[in-house]
């Protein structure tokens, strides 16, 4: 067992092939994994992406922003840069504690692909792309088809994620990231709601919200469907959004809160995030 | 280096420094590795069990299985149904079946691995009332064909006719859930054995004497062959008494004739853990126009699960204490502890007292609601006074409940309750408890102390008491150095060996303050007395101890020379005392009437809630606490029982739970369990009405479960408060409520 730290992403690519590696970030979702999830076999390596500095920082592109594949929790709501996306800086300061936060990347908050991911869940709701390298190159794709299921992403054998794209669109926009969970702090999400919002006095041009924690995965509507937020949303219309998302989520019933239960809140998180981007 | 000399071993400053050694920092010369293998059904026979592969395992010393080890008829309480090792079936998943020591860890797991076991799966009975039907798997057969081994039934004053006369009656089947103790440090143990002093275990154990005439019986050894070492605790509340993991180790021990070392992890420790004995309460209390309580009506069913620890005590428990908080004109009580295939429950900090009165105090404020009455008028109205004796006996020569009501209303800013905003609610409950109970060990009850003169001056006390981390060091070194005029810090407690140390009964109960104080504070008159007439043996008459110094005219030395003066006189022996403390109670009869404790501490606490009517979801935003303990020893360690107590209680009504379906802990890690954090505790305010009690060390009552006792309700009331809705079942948590909201 090796710990391998290459210092660019050509160089991570190349030791994939090589050998028997397996990503590591911060290792907050990898070593803490429990009796039921035993750690790999002892003759697997592990490549330690946190010194490449291609994915360690941020950068302002047409697209919008790039984050780094390693950028911390910490780093995403400390950091300046990060400003244009509150709802991207709650989510990452709801994560764990202060010692998680220090070490969880967003890369592995999106490769693990945990159904209760919270940084996920505002990334879903910017349509942000991923940006992928592997041996055959590079390929980018949208988050919502990275992610496949519960711990199930498109990521190939040797393939490292980059780094997260938020478009253009989504800076600076009204955002807000709402969670359920069973204590103040330092848990799990029951059910999560992102909102980002064009808003100008006092009407909704448009908007986009992800729900997390509610189905096999973060979903968002189509974008059909989102033109429902436009507007001067009234009682009503809230109600209906709503309704809407609550009827799109699949809950399953575990030893956290039941089926119906998750389905409501996502009703109730959905209606809040949109009272609080209209500042009700 | 440290020059003053430290209060105990375990005190809050080695904690902090990361001084102290626990167990499982703790290594002997030729240590093994020990583990155990476990069923994974609720109820099974074993069938075929082939350990030959594991013994040819490299580094394996012993393995064991229930053919190896002696099956005597043993267990903690008068219901002797513990075994060693499983021998033909299986009652809970969890329930051992063999055990492994090795030299190392991988290989214990390997040979563990590599053991062989067919089981044939038998049905399962999980719910206390469902054991109790005919039909029902018999879990042992020798102790309680019904899956009964113990009933309570007790009636006083005639229920039948307040029924007759009662004005408002308010009844609802309760129910309190199973608690994870939540002790930072998981279970474990290093036992040793030898010839010539036979079995040595180190365990954290509040109850070290009872342990090693628990585990002398089920090895058929004397009583003096076992000795049990308690290093520092690191958290109980009830979880750490006597446990199969000691006797286990102690059996490897055997074997191997080496030291064995069991340290569970945390997913062993929740798989297999001892919780809170969950009981179902149907309860009715009636009360007249004016607001007289006039009878309790309960049966109770406790699920013991497979083995009995400690449940028939807070069964017991459960079915009296709470009635001797009210003027009940009559009360029933009717018990019934069963046996299920669950993991075997035990005792946690409340006792059966806290669960109970999460029920009466529920049903009492249904009663002020039916009756238009403020909550805590119609209490006021109905407490015990001082100098009564209570329905089942309790003799009060001290007594507060009324100041405290009056105190947290007055801090809690009581009023506002009328005209609290939408979703908001406020909840009072009292409570009281012993201070030491006379029936835990009918034999005998008590405590010893053993004061001793250093050479160098300072003092050593030796108490049969344990150090759970609740400051009882630190309390017999202030009540010793009070009266004999010494600093506290020339004092050391010392305790946790049943072959060095005075007897002890065990830890529990709310006792060590009470009675280890009383031996402590005896031991340090006794003392006195021989320094005294030391002197003036030595000096003259007219010698005296003035603050901790030895006076004789102008003249004073201090107590080193004292320590020179004996050893001198007594071949060098150090001057010693030995005094007994034996409290003046009287054991509860048959029908459970007695007075029990020596005294008893009194508590009132209100509770201020938020709860969010979509979500459910409960903040405590403030809380109040006042209690009457007579004489605060050590303010500051008390008022950690209160906070400690009361952030148990947020996280216990507010989220706790332990969720076992078909014998099987579905949230066996403290991911899944949750715990409060510090963000879900508001500011707690306490007030503490000090009152000397005639018969506590200074003053004294105890403190440690009255903290916890109120809370349930306390925030049960709050919630029904702000919402409307009563809550019946524990924990209260997010969904529960969303559900009572929701509920047409
Ligand atoms: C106490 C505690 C609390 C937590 N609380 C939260 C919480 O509130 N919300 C939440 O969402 N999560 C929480 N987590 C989970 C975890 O912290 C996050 O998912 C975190 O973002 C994971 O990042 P990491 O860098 O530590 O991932 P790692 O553990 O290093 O890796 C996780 C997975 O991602 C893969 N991976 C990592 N980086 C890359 C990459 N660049 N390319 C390809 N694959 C990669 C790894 O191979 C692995 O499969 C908590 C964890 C703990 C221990």
């Amino acid at each position: 067992m090796a710990w391998i730290q290459p210092r660019s992403v050509a160089e991570a690519v190349e030791l994939l092939q090589q050998r028997r590696a397996r990503v590591v970030c911060g290792g907050t979702d990898l070593f803490v994994g429990g009796p039921a999830r035993p750690l790999a076999p002892e003759q697997e390596d592990w490549l330690d992406v946190r010194r490449i500095p291609e994915l360690c920082g941020a950068r302002r592109t047409e697209e919008g922003l790039e984050i780094g594949a390693a950028v911390t929790a910490a780093q995403l709501w400390e950091e300046e840069t990060y400003r244009a996306l509150p709802a991207l800086q709650q989510a990452a300061k709801i994560v764990g504690g202060w010692q998680i936060q220090n070490r969880a990347s967003l890369g592995g908050n999106v490769a693990n692909a945990s159904p209760a991911a919270d940084m996920v869940v505002p990334l879903m709701a910017y349509r942000a792309k991923v940006r992928l390298a592997g041996a055959s190159g590079e390929r980018r794709m949208a988050l919502q088809d990275f992610i496949r299921g519960p711990r199930m992403t498109a990521l190939q054998e040797g393939e490292l994620i980059v780094s997260l794209i938020v478009p253009e669109r989504m800076l600076g926009t009204a955002q807000v990231f709402l969670r359920h969970d069973q204590r103040a702090a330092t848990d799990i999400s029951i059910v999560s709601v992102a909102l980002a919002a064009a808003v100008a006095g006092g009407e909704i041009a448009w908007a986009s919200a992800a729900v997390g924690a509610a189905a096999a995965r973060a979903y968002t509507l189509s974008e059909e469907e989102e033109q429902l937020w436009r507007g001067r949303l009234d009682a009503k219309a809230m109600a209906r959004l709503g309704a809407l998302y609550a009827a799109r989520s699949a809950p399953i019933t575990d030893v956290r809160a039941g089926e119906d239960y998750r389905r409501s809140l996502v009703d109730t998180y959905i209606q809040r995030a949109a009272r609080t981007v209209l500042g009700q | 280096m440290k020059t003053q000399l430290s209060k105990s071993p375990a005190d809050l400053q080695a904690k902090l420094e990361g001084q102290t050694r626990y167990v499982h920092d703790m290594r002997l010369p030729g240590q093994l590795v020990g583990k155990i293998l476990r069923s994974p059904h609720p109820h099974a026979r074993i069938v075929r069990l082939d350990v030959s592969r594991a013994r040819a395992i490299k580094g394996v010393v012993a393995v064991l299985t229930g053919e190896d080890v002696p099956h005597h008829t043993y267990g903690p309480t008068k219901f002797k149904d513990w075994n060693i090792l499983a021998r033909d079936r299986v009652l809970f998943i969890g329930d051992e079946i063999a055990a492994v020591a090795a030299e190392t860890d991988a290989a214990a797991k390997q040979a563990i691995a590599a053991i062989e076991v067919e089981y044939e799966e038998l049905p399962g009975v999980f719910d206390p009332e469902e054991a109790m039907q005919p039909g029902a798997p018999v879990l042992h057969e020798t102790i309680a064909g019904d899956n009964r081994p113990m009933r309570i039934a007790l009636e006083r004053g005639d229920v039948e006719r307040h029924k007759q006369e009662a004005a408002v009656v308010k009844s609802g089947r309760y129910r309190s859930n199973r608690i994870y103790q939540g002790h930072l440090e998981p279970i474990g143990a290093i036992a040793s054995w030898s010839d010539e002093e036979g079995i040595t275990i180190w365990a954290p154990s509040h109850i070290p004497y009872r342990a090693r005439e628990t585990y002398a019986a089920g090895f058929g050894l004397p009583e003096d062959k076992v000795r049990i070492v308690v290093p520092p605790i690191g958290g109980s509340f009830g979880s750490k008494y006597v446990l199969k993991v000691h006797v286990i180790a102690a059996a490897l021990a055997m074997a191997a004739r080496r030291p064995v070392k069991i340290i569970m992890d945390r997913y062993e420790d929740m798989v297999t853990a001892h919780p809170r004995v969950p009981l179902t309460f149907d309860l009715e209390i009636g009360a007249d126009r004016e607001g007289n309580l006039l009878y309790k009506d309960v049966v109770v069913y406790a699920d013991a699960g497979a083995r009995v620890y400690w449940s028939p005590n807070v069964i017991a428990t459960a079915c009296t204490r709470p009635d001797n908080i009210y003027r009940f004109q009559s009360a029933k009580s009717e018990g019934h502890l069963c046996y299920t295939n669950n993991s075997p429950t035990t005792c946690m900090r409340g006792f059966g007292n806290a669960e109970m009165l999460f029920a009466v105090e529920s049903v009492i404020d249904e009663i002020a609601l039916e009756l238009g009455m403020d909550p805590a008028e119609l209490r006021l109205r109905n407490i015990v006074r001082p100098g009564e004796r209570t329905i089942h006996g309790y003799r009060l020569d001290t007594c507060l409940l009324e100041e405290c009501i009056d105190k947290v209303k007055a801090i809690s800013g009581w009023e506002r309750r009328a005209d609290l905003p939408p979703y908001r609610g406020m909840g009072i409950a009292l409570a009281n408890h012993v201070s030491g109970f006379r029936a835990i060990d009918p034999r005998f009850d008590g405590s010893t102390a053993v004061l001793r003169l250093k050479g160098d001056g300072s003092l050593e006390l030796e108490t049969g008491e344990i150090e759970l981390g609740q400051g009882m060091s630190l309390s017999y070194a202030r009540i010793a150095a009070q009266v004999l005029g010494v600093p506290e810090g020339s004092i050391l407690v010392k305790s946790g060996d049943t072959g060095r140390y005075p007897f002890g009964i065990g830890t529990l109960a709310s006792r060590s303050t009470v009675m280890g104080g009383n031996a402590a504070k005896l031991a340090a008159e006794a003392l006195q007395r021989r320094l005294v007439s030391l002197a003036c043996e030595v000096l003259g008459k007219g010698a005296s101890l003035e603050d901790g110094r030895i006076r004789y005219g102008e003249e004073t030395y201090p107590l080193s020379e004292a320590a020179a003066w004996h050893r001198a006189r007594h071949a060098g022996e150090e001057l010693t005392v030995r005094e007994t403390y034996v409290p003046d109670t009287e054991m509860p009869d048959a029908t459970y009437y007695g007075h029990p404790s020596p005294n008893y501490p009194f508590a009132a606490h209100v509770a201020e809630v938020e709860v969010d009517p979509d979500t459910g979801r409960t903040r405590v935003v403030g809380y109040w606490a006042v209690h009457d303990s007579g004489t605060i020893i050590h303010e500051t360690m008390a008022k950690g029982q209160v906070y400690g107590a009361v952030a148990q209680g947020i996280g216990w009504v507010t989220m706790e739970d332990l969720i076992v379906e078909q014998g099987r802990v579905k949230n066996p890690s403290m991911m899944d369990y949750r715990m409060p954090g510090a963000r879900d505790i508001p500011n707690i305010e306490i007030a503490f009405l000090e009152g000397e009690d005639p018969n506590g060390p200074l003053g004294a009552k105890s403190l440690g479960e009255v903290a916890l006792d109120p809370v349930p309700g306390a925030i049960a009331n709050a919630i029904a408060h702000a919402t409307g809705k009563r809550g019946y079942e524990l924990p209260l948590s997010a969904e529960r409520v969303w559900r009572a909201i929701h509920s047409t």
